[in-house]
């Protein structure tokens, strides 16, 4: 049977994606000056290195928290630590297939933060290095894409792009995969894992997690995954391994659906929050600003 | 429903088959779509609610939406209403009333274009035998009717023979421009009728006499007006009961005029006597009946000379297919005022029963009556005018509109299937609106 054609698979930036991507960048650099202070806002974070201390603020991850200065003085400290010269960040993308459902298309909204977390990585000097699991999948051309890309700098950028404009969501290796035979590079001290996270359970990250590293789940599904209807006949189609399953919808078995979809957010959640990692679920219907600012809170 | 179905009659059959589109329709909504495939990430999750919901995904049958249903119930009966359904009306047998024409051209016989006879009669005789040509070729039965003071009169199935004397105008064709009916003339009048149909016989040029005089009559031969001695001798008829005063009058103006005088009985009758068109003379002088009014003693004026005497009143109306116009009224006391001398074609009608001398002047008098009895004088006998000699043209057929479809109601079911299809189409659209929501 021949494989329905998928109309949301490819990654095409819409022509204001520059611009958009620009006031993120400015916007955010902008959030952590006021946080951290403008002379800090580029040290401050997860490091080795003794910087000073701030008052601890609600909701704040407490594992920074100088317990012996908060038994002196009886009011909670955060050690502020001086990030390395040259911070890591690792940004790993989701391309297997199942990125294709849509609209909008998951890997459209993954590609695009993916570059936020990228440009906002090179406005506070990070090295980034971005990784698509679907290694050598095919480009619009039909030529292969490459797997993996550094960007150093602001005139890296287009380049960048360039890597992930049409792309197409391809293939069955997805994140699952990638947590069962790789890992990230050694020196990334922030890791960004961007998919729909449905091809691994939680624990298959565990491998992925090391003292020092900052670790941000995004995870994408598509409007019809998380809000299928209500009614009609459908044939659900799993790009990955072509198999078909037709459905006469109605109200019970939807919400059944929705249940167990919740069940699968909540361990990825429950987990997160266990191990002090950060981890968002978005609808693609969401703006990539919105999921990029998610991601980054509190970076 | 069966019988219903074969009762109806279609106006535009080829309308039905615009019934292929609700047909067509109602197929693709039957048949078994493939639903979309839709892709998705999270399929193992929907095996997993199939594993506890077996019935969930199970195919069911497939429905049509209410919104196509209703769709395809207005297309089907719009499609009907646009075939013009309607219910069988009897077979009416197809009548043509036939107005004939009786003015003096009908009574002409049939020329070529070169004047020479045709051999098949009058004007009248050959547009009657294309007439019943045309009847026997449609199936109709032909009534003959004549227009009498406007009103129709059946004839029956013999025509008029011979012309009318004094000769009679055209009908006023307009007015009898009804379905069913036929206008039977030489010419097609102007303007043609909407309804009525049309059988003119045509013909090419009459010549003959177009007027006379006493001792000539004008003939016309087709290029020119000549004119010839008569051969008969031209006569009035003076009836007995006329008042020798007048009667002497009458003599000497028919003296001078050329005319012989005819002596005739008193009328018993009402317009028994003296009656025109029923001889050859060219004018009738007579008086009233006796039991047809009273006598009253009247005294009469015209301009410079008077009357008076013992007269009846004139009757105006009846007794009579010529139309009198008073032409002397006298003052009779306590009755008031009575017509006393009446005049109309061929004919001069006087009431009195005795009569005093002449009052005034007497060559006023006799000038007042000469002028009377000469306008009432017809032509000759087979003097026609000229006008009526002149080429008719081809001939024409046109058949009438058929009378019990004009007459029948208007049908009314295309119209109410027209609404209802217009209805159902509109609730389909509100369905479909209410679940796009």
């Amino acid at each position: 049977m021949r494989a329905p054609a998928l109309p949301h698979a490819e990654v095409r930036f819409p022509p204001d994606f520059v611009r958009r991507l620009e006031r993120l960048v400015l916007r955010v650099s902008a959030a952590r000056e006021r946080r951290e202070g403008a002379g800090n806002a580029a040290l401050a974070g997860a490091g080795d290195e003794f910087v000073g201390y701030r008052p601890y603020r609600p909701g704040e991850d407490p594992r920074p928290i100088d317990w012996s200065l908060f038994a002196r003085l009886d009011r909670p400290y955060v050690r502020v630590m001086r990030r390395e010269a040259a911070e890591h960040w690792s940004v790993h993308v989701d391309t297997s297939a199942s990125m294709a459902a849509g609209p909008p298309g998951k890997l459209q909204r993954a590609a695009e933060v993916a570059c936020a977390l990228a440009a906002v990585g090179l406005r506070v000097g990070a090295r980034v290095q971005l990784f698509a699991t679907g290694a050598e999948s095919p480009g619009p051309t039909g030529g292969a894409k490459p797997a993996q890309m550094r960007v150093r700098r602001q005139a890296d950028l287009p380049s960048l792009f360039a890597f992930f404009e049409g792309r197409a969501a391809h293939g069955a290796r997805g994140l699952g995969e990638l947590f069962s035979t790789r890992r990230p590079p050694h020196e990334a001290g922030r890791v960004f894992l961007l998919g729909d996270l449905l091809d691994a359970p939680p624990q298959a990250v565990a491998g992925w997690m090391r003292r020092g590293r900052e670790l941000a789940l995004a995870q994408l599904l598509a409007p019809v995954e998380l809000d299928p209807p209500e009614s009609g006949a459908v044939e659900w189609w799993d790009p990955e391994d072509g198999t078909r399953l037709a459905f006469e919808l109605d109200a019970r078995s939807s919400s059944a659906y929705r249940r167990r979809l919740e069940a699968t957010c909540e361990a990825w959640e429950t987990f997160a929050r266990r191990h002090g990692l950060r981890y968002g679920c978005f609808d693609t219907r969401h703006s990539f600003e919105d999921v990029a600012r998610r991601t980054l809170a509190g970076l | 429903m069966g019988d219903l179905a074969a009762g109806i009659e279609w106006t535009r059959p080829a309308g039905l088959a615009a019934l292929v589109l609700p047909l067509a329709v109602l197929l693709l909504s039957l048949r078994r779509a493939r639903p979309a495939a839709v892709a998705v990430g999270t399929l193992a999750l929907w095996r997993a609610v199939r594993a506890v919901r077996p019935r969930s995904g199970a195919r069911r049958r497939r429905r049509i939406p209410l919104e196509r249903v209703l769709m395809v119930l207005a297309l089907a009966l719009g499609a009907l209403a646009l075939a013009g359904p309607r219910r069988p009306r009897a077979a009416a047998p197809l009548v043509w009333r036939v107005l004939l024409d009786r003015s003096p051209s009908l009574f002409l016989e049939h020329t070529d274009a070169a004047g020479r006879p045709s051999g098949g009669g009058s004007r009248l005789d050959v547009a009657l035998a294309r007439l019943r040509a045309a009847a026997a070729a449609e199936g109709a039965r032909v009534e003959l009717w004549l227009e009498e003071q406007g009103a129709w009169r059946a004839l029956g199935a013999d025509p008029p023979q011979g012309a009318p004397r004094p000769a009679l105008p055209e009908p006023r064709w307009r007015v009898h421009d009804q379905p069913g009916a036929v206008w039977l003339t030489d010419r097609e009048p102007e303007p043609a009728p909407r309804f009525a149909g049309v059988i003119a016989s045509g013909g090419g040029p009459v010549f003959g006499p177009v007027s006379s005089s006493p001792a000539t009559l004008e003939v016309w031969d087709g290029e020119r007006i000549r004119a010839a001695a008569r051969s008969d001798e031209p006569r009035v008829a003076l009836a007995d009961d006329v008042p020798e005063e007048l009667a002497s009058f009458v003599r000497a103006w028919a003296q001078e005029r050329g005319y012989a005088v005819e002596a005739r009985p008193a009328a018993r009758e009402p317009g028994a006597a003296g009656a025109p068109g029923d001889a050859d003379v060219e004018l009738v002088v007579r008086g009233v009946a006796p039991e047809a009014s009273d006598v009253h003693g009247v005294s009469a004026r015209g301009a410079g000379w008077s009357l008076g005497g013992e007269a009846a009143a004139v009757p105006l109306a009846g007794g009579s297919e010529v139309a009198l116009e008073p032409w002397l009224r006298a003052d009779a006391g306590a009755a008031g005022s009575l017509t006393v001398v009446a005049s109309g074609p061929g004919v001069v009608v006087q009431g009195f029963r005795t009569l005093d001398p002449p009052g005034g002047d007497p060559a006023a008098f006799a000038v007042a009556w000469a002028a009377l009895l000469d306008g009432a004088l017809l032509p000759a006998r087979g003097v026609v005018a000229l006008d009526e000699r002149l080429p008719a043209g081809p001939s024409v057929w046109r058949p009438p509109a058929r009378a019990e479809l004009a007459a029948a109601p208007p049908e009314r079911l295309p119209a109410w299937l027209a609404m209802a299809a217009a209805a159902l189409a509109l609730a389909g659209g509100c369905v479909a609106l209410a679940r796009s929501r």
